[in-house]
């Protein structure tokens, strides 16, 4: 989990850091903070649900394909939200430092 | 028309072991229908006091009135809310977000806070684009313009909102003759046609023809203004 963490921290922290020029021309133009941090919450839900898809989708091959093998895969039914809900975490934890800097533009920096 | 009143209006900046003044108690007026330039050399304060009319930095002295309401000491949401109420900018670059289409930037503003611009935004959007010589390019990403397209979709991005304030910091920096007389001139009109109060900072000789007031600064004072004679003069030469 620690590693996921600091995985999706990294990511995201370049990610924003990038575009802080971004962020201070939305808040330059009307933007609240709040509406900065949904942006970057968002973009954190969002990677995880694109995650979450395509391990699940993996999973779900790999059920299929070993189903029929004389040692079939097992996957208890209570583990997928379980796993979501992790990952859902980690990713909200991991966006905190983005968010941060996100949340540190300056609408008069976008003047020189 | 909206005016916007400063009155004696300073700022100061600390160095990290003193305070310094870089713009002294300034009072000054504007209304709209006339295109002011406000000029000086580098660190002259023009910048800082476009920055304050603008809502995104706090005077330390004097107050900010728009439209006889004091807006000097508003919170940072309140100031969010008046900027995108009332405000247009167009920055030294155009300032367009990549990743995003020339139309999806124009209409930033009306989706910033979780709204959705409706079918008569969007036309609006498509006419402030023919207006500007725009036409065809709202689904082209920004890198795909030349700076004078992109700095002219910044100011389609500024108008959007209907702005009574439309605040430009060196709109013609980043830009060749040819377009730089370009932007001017439809600054020139937005403020004569529209009745919007225009003001461009700006230290490049060749914006100030345009002006209908030109104050000049130095060392955080203004000290001069010239009114519509300047441009007249200007012509006739």
């Amino acid at each position: 989990m620690l590693i996921g963490v600091v995985i999706i921290s990294l990511t995201m922290y370049t990610s924003v850091l990038s575009r802080s020029r971004d962020f201070a021309v939305m808040r330059a133009i009307g933007g609240r903070r709040r509406d900065i941090a949904v942006v970057v919450v968002s973009e954190a839900l969002i990677i995880a649900g694109v995650g979450l898809f395509i391990g699940f989708l993996m999973l779900a091959v790999l059920l299929n394909a070993t189903a029929a093998s004389s040692i079939p895969s097992y996957f208890p039914a209570r583990i997928p939200p379980i796993l979501a809900g992790g990952t859902l975490l980690v990713s909200l934890l991991g966006s905190l430092i983005a968010l941060r800097v996100a949340l540190k533009a300056e609408p008069a920096s976008v003047f020189h | 028309m909206s005016t916007l009143r400063l009155i004696k209006i300073a700022r100061d900046f600390s160095d990290g072991r003193q305070m310094r003044r870089v713009l002294f108690p300034t009072d000054l007026e504007f209304a709209g229908g006339e295109l002011a330039v406000l000029s000086g050399p580098s660190g002259s304060g023009k910048t800082t006091l476009l920055s304050i009319m603008g809502l995104v930095l706090r005077p330390s002295e004097g107050r900010l009135l728009l439209d006889e309401l004091d807006v000097t000491r508003l919170s940072d949401e309140e100031a969010a809310t008046v900027r995108l109420r009332q405000y247009g900018f167009v920055f030294q670059q155009p300032m367009l977000i990549e990743g995003l289409s020339v139309m999806e930037n124009i209409l930033l503003a009306h989706g910033i806070r979780g709204g959705r611009a409706g079918h008569d935004i969007r036309l609006k959007a498509e006419g402030l684009l023919k207006t500007l010589g725009l036409d065809g390019t709202a689904h082209l990403q920004p890198r795909l313009l030349s700076g004078g397209m992109k700095q002219r979709a910044s100011i389609a991005r500024a108008l959007i909102k209907n702005p009574s304030i439309l605040l430009c910091d060196e709109p013609t920096s980043a830009l060749d003759a040819e377009s730089g007389q370009a932007v001017m001139g439809i600054l020139k009109r937005i403020a004569l046609e529209e009745g919007r109060i225009v003001v461009v900072v700006s230290h490049d000789a060749r914006v100030f023809p345009y002006a209908d007031r030109l104050l000049k600064l130095e060392n955080g004072v203004v000290v001069s203004e010239t009114r519509e004679a300047y441009t007249e003069a200007n012509k006739s030469n």
